[in-house]
């Protein structure tokens, strides 16, 4: 039952809550039952008293589409409720919709990145607005959120669809998580810069899914085992490894799903990083010994380490003559 | 039916509860009719449920689908079990997939039948709503927990609404910060937000469980840590919110 007081733009009506709809601009989501349950009793004893916001769908008259209230909506279904409260006001221009979705809905509800990344998509769409900064202000999200989204949105659809698909559930039960394409579209990016060689060999789209597979086989200890390619890369600039090297093991890592980057990182690279960070102690040593004051007495104790070190060299260096 | 903005979890359950349903020799019902509460009732709405079935005798079953449900049963099923009480025509069960002590006796003292859902989709009947007596003191404790919710949702109200506020002003309100600056005051405002609401959350589960166990010494804990308040990190008072 409809009880209408008015049709009149931005009165107050009763409606049905069976003669509302979802948004479509609301990203899809699922509300835990618990985190409900409280709106659920607090309706239950004294009624919705924010009225929701909806406009007439201009498909079907009669039936409305939300633009705020969605929870206290659902709540009522669950209720039986036979009305619900609701400012009408006149059917938004899309962008004006997106945006307004944005701000109502985006602090409130915590949209997962996914979620905004689409929308935000839309809005990009719809304005034409590409500017970062821009971008922020219209849809009252962080710079640092604008970007990220923007490059999870630089993923290949496929993959954009396995990260929605699986939005809704627990982090720690999520395979394809927003986190990882973040870390995978990192190094996939220092791949193509730096190594473009690779890039011409693998198209981005298949770096991308390789190394998601790499998740999907459980062959990563965490989402961040994929910082381990800068720094296989950042080797090459360091003259630690040749690039040869790298290519190479760049190759298998894309190839070969079961292998991990940290266990690349280990075989080509660790152990020039280890000597590299052993050989700035060594200035630092150096420094210091340059530094000694020689009108002073030593100490026994760092005679004997001085004494100790030596023939360490010595025995070190020997060993690499021979 | 399911529902489109429906946690998977729960979409699961409905189809399993569907079938033992039909296991148990019920006769399902399609279009779920709103039961009206018994006149007088002081709750609004009426009851549904996730499903119902009719059993031979023409009474209606409403099933409300919990997974994951293991604390207590929550408040708004919890009144309306003991409303159906009074009818002649309706009874209420809640649907679980793992059976607990706390749940148990949370609808034993609601007036609700509980029904465990096995993993081969039958049921297993816990709690017999008919088992059930009411109880004149249980109604005035349950007036003193309404009072306390009251509090709660006065608080949270006015604490989030603040910051809903707050943040509908963001672009005014970080007129001339850097972008770091800016960043850094929608997170507060981000991270404020969910503080409270998951002090929200908690506090009413908590009144859920005092309720079920008509405790009136765990009613005044739990009413002097509403009255508190959650408790702020020293940056979060300093943007006094």
């Amino acid at each position: 039952m409809t009880t209408e007081v008015s049709r009149s733009v931005g009165e107050l009506l009763y409606l049905d809550p069976d003669s509302l709809q979802k948004n479509p601009n609301n990203p899809r989501r699922y509300f835990n039952e618990g985190r409900l349950d409280l709106l659920r009793t607090s309706i239950q004893e004294v009624g919705i008293l924010v009225p929701l916001i909806a406009y007439e769908d201009p498909q079907e008259a009669g039936t409305y589409v939300l633009m705020d209230g969605e929870r206290r909506w659902i709540c009522a279904l669950d209720l039986a409720l036979d009305q619900v409260p609701a400012n009408v006001i006149g059917q938004p221009e899309p962008l004006d919709n997106l945006l307004r979705m944005f701000n109502i809905h985006n602090v409130r509800e915590e949209w997962p990145l996914i979620s905004i990344a689409l929308s935000l998509r839309e809005v990009m769409n719809l304005s034409e607005e590409t500017r970062e900064s821009r971008l922020a202000e219209l849809t009252g999200l962080t710079r640092s959120t604008v970007r990220r989204a923007r490059r999870l949105l630089s993923l290949p659809e496929a993959e954009l669809e396995l990260i929605q698909n699986e939005a809704h559930l627990d982090r720690t039960a999520q395979v394809h998580r927003e986190d990882l394409y973040l870390e995978i579209e990192a190094a996939t990016s220092v791949i193509q810069n730096q190594l473009p060689e690779l890039g011409k060999e693998y198209p981005r789209e298949q770096v991308i899914r390789q190394f998601a597979k790499k998740r999907e086989v459980g062959s990563l200890t965490a989402v961040t085992d994929f910082r381990s390619v800068g720094k296989i890369v950042k080797a090459v600039d360091d003259e630690l490894v040749t690039r040869e090297d790298v290519l190479t093991s760049t190759r298998k890592l894309i190839e070969d799903p079961y292998l991990s980057p940290v266990t690349v990182f280990n075989e080509i690279a660790a152990g020039a990083y280890e000597q590299q960070a052993m050989g700035r102690k060594i200035e630092l040593l150096v420094e210091s010994l340059d530094s000694l004051d020689f009108e002073r007495p030593f100490s026994q104790v760092l005679l004997d380490a001085m004494r100790d070190l030596n023939a360490r060299l010595s025995r070190i260096l020997e060993g690499i003559g021979s | 039916m399911s529902r489109a903005f429906e946690d998977p979890a729960k979409t699961e359950m409905r189809a399993r509860t569907e079938i033992a349903i039909d296991a148990a020799g019920f006769e399902p019902v399609e279009n779920l009719k709103a039961v009206p509460l018994p006149e007088g009732s002081a709750i609004r709405g009426g009851i549904k449920g996730d499903l119902q079935s009719l059993d031979s005798e023409g009474l209606r079953h409403c099933y409300y689908l919990r997974p994951s449900g293991n604390g207590v049963v929550p408040q708004w099923i919890a009144s309306l079990a003991t409303a159906a009480q009074e009818l002649e025509d309706c009874v209420v069960y809640v649907v679980v997939d793992e059976p607990s002590v706390e749940m148990t006796a949370s609808c034993k003292a609601a007036g609700a039948g509980l029904v465990l859902l096995t993993e081969d989709s039958t049921f297993e009947w816990l709690v017999d709503p008919s088992d059930w007596t009411p109880n004149i003191d249980r109604e005035a404790f349950l007036a003193g927990v309404r009072e306390v919710r009251r509090v709660l949702e006065s608080k949270l109200d006015i604490n989030v609404s603040a910051i809903d506020a707050n943040y509908a002003r963001t672009q005014q309100l970080t007129m001339g910060f850097t972008s770091e600056k800016r960043d850094g005051y929608i997170a507060d405002l981000e991270a404020a937000r969910v503080m409270w609401i998951e002090w929200g959350d908690e506090m009413s589960a908590a009144l859920d469980r005092v309720a079920a166990q008509e405790d009136p010494a765990e009613l005044a804990v739990v009413a002097t840590r509403i009255e508190s308040g959650p408790i702020l990190e020293e940056d979060d008072t300093e943007d006094g919110n």
